[in-house]
Parts: structure tokens; C-alpha cells; sequence
């Protein structure tokens, strides 16, 4: 039978401030002794109140209420500006702290929050044990609340909200549902205000006035809203409840008859798993970016493994190595019964073509699952790869970045000088690069060179106290600097003059000559060697 | 020894968004440096030759004319015409390739260059990358003894090496190579605003560039000694720059303008034919007094022969003062003596400066205006001439005001005389088909507008490439007010909320001031209309222009003007369609037909609403300041 727990929070705004400290509160922080306070909204050029304590709902003060009404009854009011933002986040985590007593917890407006308690509540000694832990610890932490648990969402959001007091949680008993709904007022039923008004223009103030009612001439009356409200809140229309967090695009699952515990079984129930995954996939011609696998064992814990890839992926073996190098995290306790493989985020991977020969088309895909498996080993954030930029500057041709699951990045339109695309020759920008060194220094060093005026290679030079005699020498080939950079000197002169020289042993080395003759004197450098 | 050079491939800034510098900046950098002739060879276009061959002129540099012919298939040629003629084959050429074009393209392939070739000293430019020799050796064949090869230093660390490889090709085809500088920019400062013209080409900012960005600021001018520094092994590449530029003898100035011929009946000369058109509309104009508004309303040639009845009554005396008017031309009496000297002086000055045919063109194009019942009305200096006024071209009556002719046209000042002609706006096309179906697409074409970069559009452009965010850069172009020829003062940067003393914008503001003027697109004129004798698409390239059924050439009218080539103003005037409709309800409601130059004159109802300044909806004098100046001219 489906149990369901809600949590409705009447204050919610102003509970959340008090813990952050923001209302002014004497000595203690019990909420009944703290002054009057609320927050507002700016709406059309009034500022309303928007949510209010204890304290100033007992002078008087509601939401909706102007502010400066609300100052004239009460010229002590604290106020605040109302942050919805932050509600809801704040509810969010409550909602998912709440998951301490179902997995299946969510938000539920700006104030509650619905646990689908189904089968859970025995762990904790029964429904009222649940519920009254639930209400300590909320009270430890000065929350008003109220809590009911009923059958039905529905059922459960209204005796909450309108049967449960602040330490008096609704839990009616099997068989005594009916009776507790049919005693509260229409508007318990989740109905939009004016349809509520409606029903008690014509009499209907309970819910118990309205189930004797035929069904379609309510609906003919106030529409469908009423008559399907009223069956979910007893139970004879299912309304399903979305556990917070996205929702997995693909699940499949396997369940066993008797509980395991051996890792070899569990490595078995991946690898079908992911078969069955996998075929899946390729019928929809996607590939999986992440992935959620879970363990639900006997005792009701669910232990997860979350994975990312790199480019998306549907090659099973790749997968199940990947899960079967995280199982050691996965506790299996006194056993599993069910192990569920969730898809949360796909690409397109349509169908290759398997090429004839193992060459250089399986290379770009090869780098993938070496880096899905670092990734899945360290954590992406611990990788990190060369990426090339386009620059004329050697030492920037080069970046470093992390590698997060991201699309690579697009290389950008190859063209020399910037001919129509017409005329455009098959000329990728690095390739017609002159030739780079094998190995270029991170900072340059400084040489001694001797050369002709103004601009002919060098026929000696000194670098770490050797000299060397140049034999075969290319050059220059001339970079100017990135004049729209902060570190640019903004001098026209600012080159650099590249130079291949080839020494009396057969050594290659990349010279540069920064700055042109003049003052101040040009200075030379090594920039890298070639093999 | 002295070396000498003429820089063969230089782009302007009229190659769009890849020149960096105005052609008078090179060619003034190019006088300055000692070259001993500048080509400017603009990509497909011959747009900015006039003002490059004006520069070259007063700097005392021959420029060498050519063009830069980038083909479908990716190659790339210069051109050089040798003469006349051949030059206008290049224009023609290059009016087929963008005839069939959008706008601003040129499509062109090797076998068109071929058959258009007759004259030309080709260039051969090879790719950056790959191999240049089947192409080179294709136009050897073609081009016996008037192919070159190019042979650039491009600092790019292999330059011996790939002169080698040049050399090694021009040796296998016979090709002789040439050393060229593929000149971007007068002098290398220009680097940043060459690299933010190719990022607004690109479509990029700056830091996106990268490879599209030139490595270095090499291309710019430089002087002799230093390209023989470059090219040392290689003295006859550079010494056939020279040679090349003494092989084109062809300049601008060989441009002769010719008026497109008049039918003219037999027998006579043009001018006699304008003189008896004169004296003809005298005779109307003003011996017919205030007789006959309604004759002279509406009238359309075929009048012509209704009105020959009138000038039967001729002068002997006066044909045998003027030879030149011995048929037709007799100056029928009524006229009043001062007009009669003025037109006398009038068609003397526009015999002796052969005008005539200019003046008979004009006057077709309004008869034919006329004929439409289109009202036009000549505007400017043209108001100042009584032939103008006797050949319906204006409406204002001589008689009542002085006129100055010497204003409209003038001997001493060697300009040719420019005739506005405003037309209904709503009819005007009519006029223009018309010119474009009386002399053909080949012989009339609009003059183009230069569209150049403004204050606005300069800093936008240059705020973009540089990166910066959208907001700065619309508070920057909301400055334009601040602007000023030293560029934008430090204290409107601060009133905008910006720091002037921030690197990057200081950048943009500096390059946008550089950016000001510089030519964007061609644009076709309002109105200019260039008529030749013979086919214009010699005398210019003729292009596409954004209207469907408008062709304009590449020249704006400063570059015509320069050129001594006439053009005629078919302008768009709303108040005249205004007028117009004025007419037909006089017409209707009143049974008057009046035309523009039979309103009666000098109505005091008039002059006494103007002095109540009471002018609103009066074209010309509606604004607030003419109102109040109105009065007080009472």
C-alpha cells in the first residue's frame, strides 16, 4: 500500500531568516519571543508584505498586506526583503535532507515537501516514530511545521496543511482517511482559489459535501479540476510523485530472485546490464555521456556509481570495465536485490563504419576511452591536455587545459590571407607553418651570436658557455608581436626574427634576434632544438 | 650603383576590408621613398585609380595602371593594360565578370583573361603554398612576351629557398621574374588597423584571429635599396619592375570623354541644332509674352511643328552676323535685347567649348520628360543660364533675375558644366529606364557613392574586433559629438563612464580615428548619370547595384569630375510631385493650366505670407530657422 508523508512549512521565509540570524531577535531564539518581523515584495510600486513570523501574524499582519498598512498597525516591524530565490533553494536542500527517510523526496511549492514513504516506515519503528522524528528535528531547529502521512498525496497535503497542528502530525489510521478528508474545507482539495470560491458560493464548504456530488455535473459546474482532485486525494486516480533530480532518460534494471553480495556476481550483472544498455543505444543510433548505476540492497540503502565519458560511448566492453573498476566503492551490506543502470545525458553517436585496416581513422577514437578511464580512475579535473591555439607567437601556439566532458573544440575556418571562401586552396593554417623545433623552452635563453647587419643569421654563438659555428643557417622568418596585449610594448619594431642554424656537428637549433639594429642593441636568444 | 624600383602590387583600401592605407598615402609614401613608378592594383577594381593618379600627379610619380584579377579557380593574376585600348578591354572584362555577379563580386575565368588579353602585361602571383608552375607556364603560352612571374620576400624564414624555386620556374617557362612587394599598407605602423580590417572582413575579434592575422608589418612600402637588399642575387627581378612600368605608357589622362551624338537632322552641326533650339524657345518663352499659358503648358516636341509657324518671320541681318546659325537660327523678334545678348554670349562660350552636345542631351532627356507629362525643373548653377531657360531645362525666367553665366559655365575654370535635374520623384524611374533604353546599359550607367567609414561606424567596426563588450561599445558611438580630427578628448570618455586611460580602448578610439574615411562599399550615386559615345564599359568598369535594374560604374563623381567626364543629375525632388498634383486641381477646380514657368511672378499674397512667416508645408523655407529669419528679410 503507497504511504505518503508531507511536510507543510508555514513559515518558511522567515523560519529560513532566523537561522541565517537575519531577524532581530533578543536573548533567546525561541521563535514566539521574537519581535514582530516580515518580509516584502516590491510589486508595481507598492512593497507588500510577503511572508510574516509568528509574532506579526498574531498583531494582525498577513501576506499581501501593503507595507506601510502593515507599519501603521505595527510601527515596531522588522522587515526584510523577501528572497524566493533563496526559499526555494533552501527547500531544496531540505527536500533532499529529507531523503534520509525515502529516497523519493521533492519539493513541493515554496512550502512543502512530499516524501513517498511507502516501505520505509517500518525502519523506523512505524508511521508515528517516523513522523516524530521528523518533527524533532525540525523543532531542534526552531521550523514550524505541520505533518500528515496518508494513502494519497493528495490526502496528505490536506490533512497536512488544514488537520495537523504544530506537534499534532495527521496520521490517520487505515480505514479513518476518508472520514478525516471528508471534515476539511474545500480549498484542501489543491483547487485554484476562484474555483474554491465557486464551490462555496453554492453551498460546498467540505470536502465530505462534495463526494456525494455526480461526477460529471461537478465537472459541467467547475470544470474537471474538482472531480480529479477529489479522486486523487482519495485514491481512485494514481497521481505519480517525481522524486526530486532529473528524471534518467533510459533505465534498465535487473532484479534477482535471491539477494547477492560476491563482486563477481555483481561484475555479471553490470556486464548484462550494459549489454542491454548498449543494444538499446544503437538502435536509437546514441551514445551515453552519464550514467548512474545503482545497488538497492535488501536493508533499503542504494549505493551509486556515477560515471561521465569523454565522447559518448555504447561499446559495452568499454562501459562495464568502466563500472567494474569503481565496484570496490560499493558496499554490498547483507546483500542486493535489484541493480538499476540509469542514463542521464546522451549524444549522437550514429553508426561507424568499421574501417578494413587497424589505421589512422581508429585514432582520434582511440584517445576517448583512455581518457574515460583516467577520468573515471582520477576525476576529469586531474586531467589535463595540449590544446594548439592559433597565434603566430610560438610559446602561446600551445595552451594546456583541463578535459572536461565537452565537445572539441571547432577549428576554426583555415584561410591565408583571407581569400573568399572560393578561393579558398587546401591550406590548413598550421601546416604551411614554417617548421617548429621538436622542442621549444619555455622561456627563451639568452645567446651570444655574432651576425651581419641587419638582418642575416648568425655565424657564431655562445650558448651555455659552448660556442658554436654556424654552418647552414634559414631565415629570418619574422614575428611581430600581439599589439593587443597588455604586454604588448606597442613599438613597431617589436619583432622577433627566427632563425634556423645548423652547427659545425650537425646540431639544429631555433634562434631568434629580438629587435631590429638599432638601440637598444638587439638581443639574441635560443628558443628551441630541433632533432 | 643606385638601385631603382617601381612597386608593382599594391592594394589600397579600395580592395575593402584588406588595404590599410588610401591610395594617395601610397602613392605619396612611393614618390617620397624614390620609386620610380606605383601601380595600384585594387582586386578586380579600378576604383581607386582616379584618386591615385591624382596623387600621383601633384607627388611627380608616373602611376602605372593595373588591377589585380582574382580568378574562380583560386589564381591570381596582375594586370597591366599597355595602352588605350588594351585598357579598355580590361574594363570590359571586368564588367562582364561583375555584370553577372552580386554585388561586389567579380567572376572571372582563365579563358576570359585570354580573350581579353590583347595588350595586357600579365603578373603571374604564385599561392603562398603549392605549386605555381603549371599555371606559369599555361600563361607563358598564352602570353608570349608579356608574362611575368612574382617573386615576393615574405619573411617567412624559407624566402631563399622559395626565391630558388621561383627562379628554378621561371626558368622552365621563360617566365622572367619580377620582384613585387604585395604592398597592404604605405608604412608599417598601419599593422594593428591592417589586422582589425581583417578581423571585420573575418567577422571575428581579434583574439580569434589568429593564422587570418599577418605574422608581421613587412608589407608596407619600401625604398629601393632596401628590396635590392632582399633580392640580392636576384637584380633582374627588381630591374624588370622597371621594365614593366616603362612597357605601360597608358595613364588616365588618355581618358577622353566624348558626348554621346544627338540625332541631329541632316546638314547640320550640333551646335546649329542647339542654337535653333534656342532661339525657338526664346521666341516662346518671351515674345509670346503672357499670351498663351495654355500653349505653352505641356509642351512636348511634337509641338515643335505646331510652333514652326511662328518663326517664319526671320532676320537677314542677324544670320549674316552669325554664320554659324544659318538655317533655322534666327532669333525671332520680341525678344528683349538683354536676352537677346545673352544668349548670343551663351552659345558662343558653349561653341567654343564644344558643349553643345552636352546641352542637346539634357535637353532630350527633359523634352522626354516633358512628352510624359513628368514635370522637371533644372536645379543650381543651370539657373543662371538663358539657354537653359529657352531649352525648358529651367523655369525660372532670366528676365527677372540676374543671371550670371560665367557661374554655370566658364571658360577659364576648364570644368564641365554640371546641369541638376530634378524630376518627379514618383516618375523618375520612367527617365531612367529611358536613358538606360535610348543609350543601352553599355553606354550609361549611375555614378557611384563612395560609402566610407563615419565616426559611428568606424568605432562600432573597431570596438567589435577588438572585443569589446556591446555596451562600450554603444556608449563610445554615442560620443560621435565628442569626435574631432585629433580623435575623441579624454574628458567625454570619462562623461560616458569609461576610463580613457584603458589600454584596449585607447586602442580602439586610435584605430577608429584611422578607420574614418576609409572607403566601405560603392554605393550608387542619387542620381549621377555618366552617357559615353561609345560603349562607358570602356572607359570603366560597370558593376551591379543593389536595385534590380540599376548598374553603376566604379568611379563616384569626384573621380568623373577629376576625369573632366560629364555626368547629368536626374535627381529625385518630391515637391515636384506635389506640384504636380497642384496643377491638375488648379485644372480642375479653377479650368487654369499653369506649368512651371508660367505660375504668375511676384504675388503680394505670396510675399505677405512669407513676412508673417506663416510658411509651414512651403518647401525649402518650412524650418524653424528659415521662419524666423523670414521676417526680418521683409
Amino acid at each position: 500500500m503507497r504511504r505518503v508523508m508531507y511536510l507543510f512549512l508555514p513559515n518558511w521565509p522567515t523560519d529560513r531568516l532566523r537561522r541565517l540570524g537575519s531577524i532581530p531577535s533578543p536573548s533567546t531564539d525561541a521563535p514566539a519571543d521574537e519581535p514582530p518581523f516580515a518580509t516584502m515584495i516590491a510589486a508595481g510600486g507598492r512593497r507588500l508584505l510577503a511572508a510574516v513570523n509568528p509574532a506579526a501574524a498574531a498583531a494582525g499582519l498577513a501576506p499581501g498586506m501593503p507595507l506601510a498598512d502593515a507599519l501603521s498597525f505595527l510601527p515596531s516591524l522588522a522587515t526584510a526583503p523577501a528572497e524566493p530565490e533563496a526559499d526555494a533553494a533552501a527547500l531544496n536542500r531540505l527536500a533532499e535532507w529529507c531523503g534520509r527517510y525515502s529516497p523519493w523526496t521533492a519539493l513541493d511549492g515554496a512550502d512543502g515537501v512530499k516524501i513517498e514513504i511507502t516501505g520505509c516506515a517500518h525502519l523506523w519503528g512505524g508511521e508515528a516514530a517516523l513522523a516524530a522524528d521528523l518533527a524533532r528535528r525540525l523543532l531542534r531547529q526552531n521550523m514550524a511545521h505541520r505533518i500528515a502521512v496518508a494513502g494519497t498525496l493528495g490526502a496528505a497535503w490536506a490533512l497536512a496543511r488544514f488537520a495537523a497542528g504544530a506537534d499534532r502530525p495527521a496520521l490517520p489510521g487505515p480505514g479513518e482517511e476518508q472520514a478525516a478528508l471528508a471534515a476539511l474545507p474545500v480549498e484542501a482539495l489543491r483547487l485554484d482559489p476562484a474555483t474554491a470560491a465557486g464551490l462555496r458560493r453554492v453551498g460546498l464548504k467540505r470536502i465530505g459535501e462534495l463526494t456525494p456530488m455526480p461526477r460529471d455535473a461537478l465537472a459541467r459546474r467547475f470544470g474537471t479540476a474538482v472531480a480529479r482532485r477529489l479522486d486523487q486525494a482519495q485514491g481512485q486516480v494514481p497521481e505519480p510523485l517525481s522524486p526530486l533530480g532529473e528524471a534518467p532518460t533510459r533505465r534498465v534494471r535487473l532484479s534477482f530472485a535471491e539477494p547477492i553480495a560476491d563482486p563477481a556476481d555483481l561484475a555479471r550483472a553490470i556486464e548484462l546490464l550494459v549489454d542491454d544498455l548498449a543494444a538499446r543505444l544503437a538502435r536509437e543510433g546514441m551514445g551515453a555521456r552519464r550514467l548512474d548505476l545503482a545497488f538497492h540492497r535488501i536493508d533499503g540503502r542504494v549505493e551509486h556509481i556515477r560515471l561521465g565519458t569523454a565522447r559518448p560511448s555504447r561499446d559495452s566492453k568499454h562501459l562495464a570495465g568502466l563500472f567494474a573498476a569503481r565496484l570496490d566503492t560499493v558496499d554490498p551490506g547483507l546483500g542486493i536485490e535489484d541493480v538499476i543502470l540509469a542514463v542521464f545525458a546522451v549524444d549522437k553517436l550514429p553508426a561507424e563504419q568499421i574501417g578494413f585496416s587497424n589505421g589512422s581513422e581508429a585514432a582520434a577514437s582511440s584517445i576517448a576511452p583512455l581518457l574515460d578511464h583516467l577520468g573515471a580512475r582520477l576525476g576529469f579535473d586531474a586531467l589535463s591536455r595540449i590544446e594548439l591555439r592559433e597565434t603566430h607567437i610560438p610559446e602561446r601556439a600551445s595552451v594546456v587545459t583541463t578535459i572536461a566532458p565537452k565537445p572539441p573544440p571547432q577549428p576554426s575556418p583555415a584561410c591565408g590571407e583571407g581569400r573568399d571562401p572560393r578561393h579558398k586552396r587546401g591550406r590548413a593554417g598550421a601546416a604551411s607553418k614554417p617548421p617548429r623545433p621538436v622542442r621549444l623552452f619555455t622561456s627563451p635563453e639568452p645567446i651570444e651570436a655574432s651576425w651581419l647587419l641587419p638582418d642575416d643569421p648568425p655565424f657564431r654563438f655562445t650558448w651555455r658557455r659552448r660556442a658554436h659555428r654556424v654552418y647552414r643557417a634559414d631565415g629570418p622568418e619574422r614575428i611581430a608581436e600581439e599589439w593587443w596585449l597588455e604586454s604588448g610594448s606597442g613599438a613597431a619594431d617589436a619583432i622577433r626574427d627566427y632563425y634556423r642554424v645548423e652547427d659545425q656537428e650537425g646540431r639544429r637549433f631555433w634562434l631568434f634576434r629580438a629587435g631590429l639594429p638599432g638601440s637598444p642593441p638587439p638581443r639574441w636568444f635560443v628558443h628551441g632544438l630541433f632533432a | 650603383m643606385t638601385t631603382h624600383y617601381a612597386e608593382l602590387q599594391v592594394t589600397s583600401n579600395f580592395s575593402f576590408l584588406r588595404g590599410a592605407s588610401h591610395p594617395g598615402e601610397l602613392v605619396r609614401t612611393a614618390a617620397a621613398l624614390g620609386h620610380q613608378a606605383i601601380a595600384i592594383t585594387d582586386r578586380n577594381s579600378v576604383a581607386g585609380l582616379v584618386r591615385a593618379h591624382q596623387a600621383a600627379k601633384s607627388a611627380g610619380i608616373r602611376l602605372v595602371i593595373g588591377v589585380r584579377l582574382d580568378l574562380d579557380d583560386g589564381t591570381s593574376l596582375l594586370a597591366y593594360p599597355q595602352d588605350r585600348a588594351a585598357y579598355g578591354r580590361l574594363t570590359r572584362l571586368l564588367t562582364l565578370g561583375k555584370r553577372r555577379a552580386p554585388k561586389g563580386e567579380c567572376r572571372l575565368d582563365y579563358a576570359e583573361i585570354v580573350a581579353h588579353g590583347e595588350g595586357q602585361i600579365l603578373v603571374v602571383l604564385p599561392p603562398e603554398d603549392g605549386d605555381v608552375a603549371e599555371f606559369a607556364a599555361r600563361v607563358a603560352a598564352d602570353f608570349p612576351g608579356r608574362a611575368y612571374l612574382a617573386a615576393h620576400h615574405l619573411y617567412r624564414g624559407d624566402d631563399r629557398s622559395r626565391l630558388t624555386d621561383l627562379a628554378r620556374v621561371a626558368d622552365k617557362t621563360r617566365l622572367p621574374l619580377v620582384a613585387v612587394g604585395d604592398v597592404l599598407c604605405h608604412i608599417p605602423e598601419r599593422r594593428p588597423l591592417q589586422d582589425v580590417l581583417t578581423c571585420i572582413r573575418e567577422h571575428c575579434t581579434i583574439t580569434q584571429a589568429g593564422f587570418r592575422l599577418a605574422a608581421h608589418a613587412e608589407r608596407h612600402l619600401k625604398p629601393a635599396s632596401e628590396m635590392a637588399r632582399l633580392f640580392r642575387g636576384y637584380a633582374d627581378a627588381l630591374a624588370r619592375s622597371l621594365e614593366i612600368a616603362r612597357r605601360c605608357h597608358f595613364s588616365l589622362d588618355e581618358l577622353r570623354y566624348e558626348y554621346p551624338e544627338e540625332p541631329v537632322p541632316d546638314g547640320m552641326t550640333p551646335q546649329q541644332r542647339l542654337a535653333a533650339l534656342a532661339w525657338e524657345g526664346a521666341a516662346e518663352r518671351f515674345s509670346a509674352g503672357g499670351a498663351s499659358f495654355e500653349t505653352i503648358a505641356m509642351r512636348s516636341p511634337q509641338d515643335d511643328e505646331v510652333f514652326d509657324g511662328i518663326k517664319t518671320s526671320r532676320h537677314p541681318e542677324e544670320a549674316a552676323e552669325q554664320p554659324s546659325r544659318r538655317t533655322h537660327s534666327v532669333d525671332p523678334p520680341g525678344i528683349p535685347d538683354r536676352i537677346r545678348d545673352l544668349i548670343t554670349h551663351e552659345l558662343g562660350l558653349i561653341e567654343r567649348l564644344q558643349y553643345a552636345r552636352y546641352f542637346l542631351t539634357v535637353h532630350d532627356i527633359v523634352a522626354f520628360a516633358r512628352s510624359r507629362g513628368i514635370l522637371c525643373q533644372g536645379r543650381g548653377s543651370a539657373a543662371n543660364s538663358v539657354v537653359c531657360y529657352c531649352l525648358g531645362i529651367t523655369a525660372v525666367d532670366p528676365a527677372r533675375i540676374d543671371v550670371l553665366f560665367e557661374r554655370f559655365i566658364s571658360a577659364a575654370r576648364g570644368e564641365p558644366p554640371d546641369i541638376d535635374v530634378d524630376f518627379e520623384h514618383e516618375r523618375r524611374e520612367e527617365v531612367i529606364q529611358y536613358i538606360y533604353e535610348k543609350y543601352g546599359r553599355d553606354r550609361a550607367g549611375l555614378a557611384a557613392t563612395v560609402i566610407c567609414y563615419r565616426t559611428r561606424s568606424a568605432i562600432r567596426e573597431v570596438g567589435k574586433a577588438l572585443g569589446l563588450s556591446g555596451d562600450v561599445v554603444a556608449a563610445l558611438a554615442g560620443m560621435v559629438w565628442g569626435w574631432s580630427s585629433e580623435g575623441i578628448a579624454d574628458q567625454r570618455v570619462r562623461e560616458a563612464g569609461l576610463d580613457p586611460k584603458d589600454r584596449t580602448l585607447r586602442q580602439a578610439l586610435d584605430l577608429a580615428g584611422e578607420l574614418i574615411g576609409f572607403p566601405r562599399h560603392l554605393s550608387q550615386h542619387v542620381g549621377g548619370f555618366v552617357i559615353t559615345r561609345g560603349p562607358l564599359s570602356e572607359l570603366v568598369p560597370i558593376e551591379n547595384a543593389a536595385m534590380d535594374d540599376r548598374t553603376l560604374i566604379e568611379w563616384d563623381k569626384d573621380d568623373l569630375d577629376a576625369l573632366g567626364i560629364l555626368k547629368i543629375d536626374i535627381l529625385a525632388l518630391g515637391m515636384l510631385t506635389c506640384i504636380r498634383r497642384a496643377f491638375a486641381l488648379i485644372e480642375q477646380h479653377y479650368g487654369r493650366a499653369y506649368d512651371l514657368a508660367t505660375i504668375p511672378a511676384e504675388r503680394p499674397e505670396v510675399y505677405g505670407m512669407l513676412s508673417r512667416a506663416d510658411s509651414l508645408g512651403v518647401f525649402q523655407i518650412e524650418s524653424r530657422a528659415q521662419m524666423t529669419m523670414l521676417p526680418r528679410l521683409r
